[in-house]
């Protein structure tokens, strides 16, 4: 019963991500520790796998669409899976206090960003732009994916929209396939060090395929600008959670 | 070979694949039988290694076309998945 409640609230957190247009580890992480008391990294191996399997699964549509730069997303992806492979050992390493502190900033930037609802824009100048920042950036994407169990897409997006000067729904294609990349091999470090619990793992990851798929049917019914609003405010309640956590309060 | 066919066929095939060993693992873990995890450590490792196949295919497509700048960005990406491969290994088989 346990295992299909933690498949049914990644199912949902995967669902609100879709309808966000986020890949869903800013909500599967919370909602595992918070609801059901999973420990922050079972939950953040959990949320990298589930994330893994959703990136693969969109990868399939933006590829088919001709939407992928592979040439700037594999430069890029040199230095973001080293960032994740440096991000899932340190949250191997640290105490779980940090991670609950770490993710619960990063959640109220998540939130802000949310609520504030500006697009990044299009890019202004020439494809190709400022590659050396890019790369150098996507370090600490692919760290913070790593560490923290998500996609990295809203760190990624800016990078290739701003830095690189890719029109956004190329951006869009080239940010998942490389958050398969990425996410891949992050969940590699947590599978290998026995982090993953082989007993969740199954029912977290079809959950998430699961919920994915109807919130990209559902994503058009739903007015945004209220559910922005009103997710930025779950997301700020999850990161004073976890920031209480991370502090024992 | 043309990535989107690879994508469409291979890709979408294997990602199938890893989701219904995984759903046969979580069956028959619900029943409780042991072979479960055999089945969800089949699945996870086939989720794992699926995105080399995209970058393989990037990889022999710019050998094929020359393209230097490609076949180098393939071969340090694969470099950077073999040689954590080698380096961690495959995390004890059940």
């Amino acid at each position: 019963m346990y295992n299909l409640l933690i498949g049914l609230v990644t199912c949902l957190g995967a669902l609100m991500g879709s309808l966000l247009g986020l890949g869903g580890g800013f909500l599967i992480v919370p909602m595992l520790t918070i609801f059901l008391s999973i420990p922050i990294k079972t939950a953040v191996a959990l949320s990298l796998l589930s994330i893994l399997a959703n990136s693969i699964s969109a990868s399939v549509v933006y590829v088919d669409r001709k939407v992928v730069n592979y040439r700037v997303g594999l430069i890029l992806e040199s230095t973001t899976m080293l960032g994740a492979i440096a991000g899932a050992n340190v949250n191997i390493m640290a105490r779980e206090s940090y991670i609950y502190i770490v993710f619960g900033l990063v959640l109220l930037y998540v939130s802000y960003r949310m609520y504030r609802g500006r697009n990044i824009g299009e890019s202004k100048g020439k494809e190709g732009g400022n590659l050396y920042l890019g790369v150098l950036v996507s370090f600490i994407a692919g760290f913070f994916s790593g560490l923290l169990g998500i996609g990295g897409g809203i760190l990624k997006m800016p990078i290739l929209v701003l830095l690189l000067s890719l029109p956004t729904r190329v951006a869009i294609g080239t940010s998942m396939f490389m958050i398969s990349i990425t996410s891949a091999t992050g969940t590699f470090i947590y599978f290998v060090n026995g982090i993953i619990n082989f007993i969740y793992a199954p029912y977290a990851v079809l959950g998430a395929s699961l919920g994915a798929q109807l919130g990209s049917r559902l994503g058009f019914k739903i007015e945004a600008k209220r559910l922005r609003l009103l997710f930025s405010l779950v997301l700020i309640v999850f990161s004073l959670m976890m920031i209480g956590r991370g502090v024992g309060v | 070979m043309r990535i989107e066919w690879v994508y469409r066929f291979i890709v979408k095939g294997l990602l199938l694949l890893a989701l219904s060993m995984l759903a046969l693992g979580g069956f028959t873990l619900f029943l409780g039988l042991s072979l479960a995890i055999k089945f969800i450590w089949i699945g996870l490792w086939i989720l794992i290694l699926i995105p080399l196949v995209p970058i393989l295919t990037l990889f022999i497509s710019s050998l094929v076309k020359g393209d230097m700048a490609l076949i180098l960005v393939s071969v340090v990406v694969m470099g950077i998945i073999i040689a954590n491969l080698f380096l961690y290994g495959f995390g004890g088989v059940p």
